[in-house]
């Protein structure tokens, strides 16, 4: 494994235990993980430079010494993003659940990011071990949505319910009202191909989601 | 939940001598140096094989090994940094291991498919293992095990498509058998991964971790749990009851840094280097993985 501070120049803090601490931490995760992170920054970066620069991150982990991907090195626990304008993201105040839309649209985008580059996403509709962060893996990669996945599933209704007004039930069972919304989806954000099953479209349309996300318009 | 498979246990107190004598013997006549490795915070033996992970640690006689997983697969390895290939965990992924009154125990699952069947491993020389139990309806892995003089319990999670945990289960050896044992009072952990867990004649003691840090929870029986306390930005590996308590080593959440300490006293870095993660810890000598070599330190 490797350590680092930052993430391509953006630093990574930990506020479990002191929030707003921001002295470095040396994390450690393996190489092919942290290239992967530094692809995902660049896209945060790109897909909200209307907040300005990415200030810094804070994390509840990378590796951790239990079993999972956690203990190969091969996960992310996302608590909290600062940008230079001030916004926020904060995962760690259960930012998914918040009553502003808004703030519910932004944890989406980042969400959405997250999916781009990782597989496995587990945010705060996923379950109540992650209410207070999102989680993401090396797991099952190349990423894409499968309708069997619980976290997949949940998020597209989220993102249905937060985007379209859908009024989706957030219970992980890929139905017919949840069909027909992932299908207006993208239709409005005009996606072309099969995001089930071809990662590349998958990720034009997270990234399309992270735009409206953090620029909170609805589609 | 179904019946794990056959079970059976080549752990008897008739073997128990038979296997300290076969473990000794086989690393003495390792091809590897051994130096001593009982001086606090000594790097192992130069000559020893690296290994990419590492997993529990268990007595036998007064050596102590851990098993190790490198390039030719899982080693049995001396704490002395001597190492020797292990037969019998082909496509096992270990997560714990202990000594016991026959030789030692391995738990973890193997892989089948997108799925992993919770399995548990026995070795009378912590060479030739067999998978004793396999609990081949579920999909999930045991995480971590205690052994007492006559029983142990092995603490999992049935996991989700996603790999998370999503329901705790428990194995225990009782009268010379595994079998699947009721869990009551730990729900609340049963999103969280089961890292520690140790026990002696008074009762038992697990350690899950969440996404702050570690919760404690103990129980007399092995079957109804009350939670106790927590530790956060702790990731506890290992857990042994002395003298003085029940000790703990593990890492920092934050960061990775090694620490020890005993429930309910605090906690203190031990001297070992930035990156090295928990293996366990028996008496008051702690193990750890650094730099892909076993090191130990006085705690």
């Amino acid at each position: 494994m490797i350590s680092f501070s930052t993430i391509d120049g953006t630093p990574v803090y930990y506020w479990r235990s002191n929030r707003g601490n921001t002295t470095p931490r040396t994390w450690y995760v393996t190489q092919a993980f942290y290239d992967r992170l530094v692809l995902w920054v660049r896209d945060l970066r790109s897909l909200s430079s209307g907040y300005g620069s990415v200030s810094y991150l804070v994390s509840a982990g990378f590796y951790v010494n239990k079993a999972g991907q956690h203990g190969a090195g091969t996960a992310m626990d996302l608590d909290h993003v600062r940008w230079s304008g001030g916004t926020t993201c904060s995962p760690l105040d259960q930012a998914h659940a918040s009553g502003t839309q808004s703030i519910r649209r932004r944890y989406i985008a980042v969400d959405a990011v997250c999916r781009r580059r990782f597989r496995y996403a587990l945010d705060g509709w996923y379950n109540s071990a992650h209410a207070d962060h999102i989680h993401s893996d090396f797991g099952d990669l190349p990423p894409r949505c499968v309708k069997g996945s619980s976290s997949d599933c949940k998020f597209v209704q989220a993102m249905c319910n937060n985007f379209m007004n859908s009024g989706l039930a957030v219970d992980g069972i890929w139905g017919p009202l949840t069909t027909s919304a992932f299908n207006t989806a993208k239709s409005r954000l005009a996606v072309t191909g099969d995001p089930h099953t071809t990662s590349s479209v998958w990720m034009s349309m997270m990234s399309k989601v992270a735009q409206h996300g953090f620029a909170n318009t609805a589609f | 939940m179904s019946s794990p498979q056959q079970p059976r246990s080549r752990l008897t107190r008739r073997t128990f001598v038979g296997a300290v004598t076969t473990i000794g013997a086989a690393v003495a006549t390792g091809a590897v140096t051994a130096t001593n490795a009982a001086a606090s915070t000594s790097a192992s033996a130069s000559a020893a094989a690296k290994v990419d992970t590492a997993v529990g640690v268990a007595r036998f006689g007064s050596s102590v090994y851990t098993l190790g997983r490198g390039s030719q697969g899982w080693v049995l390895v001396a704490a002395n940094g001597s190492s020797r290939p292990t037969t019998g965990l082909d496509g096992a992924d270990v997560l714990d291991l202990a000594g016991g009154p026959g030789g030692a125990i391995a738990v973890g699952a193997v892989a089948d498919g997108d799925r992993s069947i919770p399995t548990v491993w026995e070795s009378r020389d912590g060479l030739d293992w067999q998978a004793m139990t396999s609990l081949s309806g579920l999909d999930g892995h045991l995480t971590a095990l205690a052994v007492r003089e006559h029983d142990a319990l092995a603490m999992g999670s049935l996991l989700t498509l996603e790999r998370a945990p999503r329901q705790r289960i428990a194995v225990r050896y009782k009268d010379n058998r595994w079998e699947v044992s009721p869990v009551n009072g730990l729900e609340h952990t049963d999103e969280w991964t089961a890292t520690a867990a140790a026990g002696d004649p008074g009762g038992w003691i697990v350690s899950t971790v969440d996404s702050a840090g570690s919760v404690l929870a103990t129980s007399p029986d092995g079957v109804t749990w009350t939670a106790s306390s927590g530790l956060v930005d702790t990731s506890i590996r290992s857990l042994a009851v002395t003298g003085a308590g029940v000790r703990w080593v593990g890492n920092a959440m934050g960061g990775s840094g090694a620490l020890t300490g005993v429930v309910g006293a605090g906690r203190r870095p031990v001297p070992v280097a930035g990156e090295a993660r928990a293996l366990g810890v028996i008496g008051d000598q702690s193990y750890w993985l650094a730099g892909g070599r076993i090191v130990s330190a006085t705690v």
